[in-house]
């Protein structure tokens, strides 16, 4: 279902700008840019929150952390960012796109900031709360945080055209960044469910904890480094790759955190 | 479960439940919940017996440092603690009343309030009885089983960082700031030494191969009268430009001439920006500092600048380092928006380096 409605949001822009015959970029207004952003990002968070078939969670909590991930999260990874891969104006272009400093800078820099910011809005805020009862809640509320980040990352995008969007092309990067970041947040997620109702000690919650965070910065610097080796090969650029990608990564991760989460869920009943 | 039913206060007729009340967590104490008829909070009371069914689950508590089971109490401890309670309160009451008869002030704190009602006046053989039937219901009781003894440690609050699981946050700073160093060295600019008519300075090895730069239009410059065979002071010796390869304002802008006959360094200078920009630059202070030994003049102004004929001006800020060496002046000069012009500044400028005893210096030929 939810992979009909992403595949519906494509579909719209697609034909959009084939029956409007729109050779080029859209002018998108600042309500404009803020909806597209924010529908894919919307429709996962209605998915995950159907998921939560036991007892589903309060919607105003749910959505106050889908702020907190686009109001807080994005910004204070964005920063981080930016003071860490400040560009040095006589420093080499590098065209490499596999090469060590961009390996590095993807895996060490980005995908820890990002992660970090996303575990930390969880961590303190509802981790302590009795909203979160089983397992599962604590990825519901980790991948509400973590789409409200997507739709930062998309509305930066968008901000960064100047709001002046190719629609198919706007849509296909706004899905890959939503899709991405929901099936980090699963692994994350999942830990942060598993550590709230383990039996262990201080230094084995932690290891859990980083196990989790260490697993999404993985999958975030992963996705991130082959993904744009896909999508643009040499100096041409083909979105409809990095959807494809994006569609097939979430679906193998989704598929390697459920079982975990059913044993998990079982065991805490 | 039964507390979870009751925790939702009679609303399961099916409706919106109220949010962020949704579930309470099981309390720790057995038989707590909301009572029916305030719908607030009732502890069980000691005298009270304990359900069996209460009693015989052993409770558990979410929080991990409250993790040891505590065992449920049995009805013959219930009985011996009150009758012990009984006793002590007679004992005491007995005590009292001894002092009272005696002309003894009791002490002060325990002098009752005067608006406070009196203790309830025990008969003379209550307290004995009461002494008696706790010493009997202690006979009568079965020995308590051994109790469990609890780890101290676990009744103590664990300290911050571990209540806050910091070890995971100070792991991810850790390797971000890794990440961060790293990639820094990575990406440090390689530099690829200059040496022209004793001038000595790096620049990016990255740029872009150098481009000679022709005289200026005007009369005023130094060197715009080619024409002339004779050599005639001030004469522009080398006029290069290096280009960063992705900034198109970023540049390195080396200049050797001759040495000013009729003018000092600063005049000069001046003489030369005027030439090239005319009155579009903002002109600015010039200060003297020390770099490698030898005294430069540095001056930062801004000018109008395009990088192709069709492109729009940009303002471009330059930053130019002159000094004199014999016969000859060195100006170096790097070119970029104000923070890509400091930023080259800083990584260009320490490089800086002057051979006193080159032969074009010391006018023994090298053109």
């Amino acid at each position: 279902m939810l992979l009909l409605g992403l595949c519906a949001f494509l579909a719209a822009a697609f034909l959009v700008e084939r029956g409007a015959g729109l050779e080029g970029a859209v002018k998108l207004g600042p309500v404009g840019q803020l909806a597209f952003a924010s529908l894919p990002a919307l429709l996962w968070l209605g998915y995950f929150r159907a998921q939560d078939t036991q007892e589903a969670e309060p919607r105003p909590l749910v959505f106050a952390l889908f702020l907190a991930g686009a109001l807080i999260a994005g910004p204070a990874a964005d920063l981080a960012i930016q003071l860490a891969l400040a560009p040095d104006v006589a420093a080499a272009p590098e065209f490499d796109r596999l090469g060590p400093d961009r390996l590095l800078s993807a895996f060490l820099v980005v995908a820890v900031a990002q992660e970090l910011a996303i575990y930390l809005v969880v961590r303190y805020s509802v981790y302590p709360m009795l909203e979160i009862a089983q397992p599962i809640d604590g990825l519901i509320y980790t991948t509400a945080v973590a789409l409200g980040f997507a739709a930062f990352r998309s509305h930066e995008y968008l901000g960064g055209l100047h709001g002046e969007v190719i629609l198919s092309v706007g849509a296909a990067r706004v899905v890959t960044h939503t899709l991405a970041h929901a099936s980090f947040a699963a692994v994350l997620g999942l830990a942060i469910g598993w550590a709230k109702f383990s039996p262990y000690g201080p230094f084995k919650r932690a290891l859990v904890l980083s196990g989790g965070l260490l697993g999404a910065v993985f999958l975030d610097g992963l996705f991130s480094s082959v993904e744009s080796a896909i999508a643009a090969p040499g100096l041409g650029f083909s979105p409809w790759r990095a959807v494809a990608f994006a569609f097939g990564f979430a679906v193998a991760v989704f598929i390697a955190v459920s079982l975990p989460l059913r044993r998990l869920t079982a065991r805490t009943r | 479960m039964a507390d979870d039913k009751g925790d939702q206060g009679g609303e399961g007729g099916g409706g919106e439940r109220p949010p962020l009340r949704r579930r309470r967590a099981p309390s720790v104490v057995p038989e707590e919940g909301l009572g029916e008829e305030t719908g607030e909070r009732r502890r069980r009371l000691l005298s009270e017996p304990a359900t069996p069914a209460a009693s015989a689950a052993p409770i558990k508590a979410r929080r991990w440092w409250f993790r040891a089971r505590s065992e449920p109490v049995p009805a013959s401890d219930l009985a011996e603690t009150e009758a012990r309670a009984a006793a002590a309160k007679s004992a005491a009451a007995e005590l009292r009343s001894r002092l009272k008869t005696e002309g003894t002030p009791p002490p002060p704190g325990e002098e009752p309030a005067a608006d406070e009602p009196a203790p309830p006046t025990i008969p003379p053989g209550a307290a004995e009885a009461a002494t008696a039937a706790g010493a009997a219901a202690a006979a009568a009781a079965p020995a308590p089983p051994r109790r469990r003894r609890r780890r101290t440690t676990e009744l103590v609050a664990p300290p911050l960082w571990q209540r806050h699981d910091l070890l995971v946050v100070a792991v991810a700073v850790l390797l971000f700031a890794g990440g961060a160093a790293g990639h820094r060295i990575l990406a440090a600019p390689t530099l690829v030494p200059i040496d022209e008519l004793g001038l000595r300075v790096a620049r990016p090895k990255n740029w872009l191969a150098p481009v000679r730069v022709g005289p200026p239009a005007s009369g005023l410059a130094a060197g715009v009268d080619a024409g002339r065979d004779e050599p005639r002071p001030g004469r522009v010796l080398r006029h290069v430009v290096y280009q960063s390869a992705v900034a198109a304002t970023a540049r390195l802008e080396i200049r050797i001439a001759e040495r000013p006959a009729s003018a000092t360094l600063k005049s000069a200078l001046v003489l030369g920006r005027v030439s090239r920009y005319g009155e579009s630059f903002t002109p600015a202070e010039s200060t003297d500092r020390t770099i490698g030994g030898r005294d430069w003049v540095r001056t930062q102004y801004r000018y109008p600048y395009k990088s192709s004929p069709s492109d729009a001006p940009v303002i471009a800020t330059a930053i130019e380092y002159a000094t004199l060496n014999g016969r000859l002046m060195y100006v170096v000069t790097v070119h970029g928006d104000e923070k890509t012009a400091r930023r080259l500044e800083a990584l260009l400028v320490p490089t800086l380096k002057v051979d006193p005893n080159h032969p074009a210096a010391v006018g023994r030929g090298g053109k």
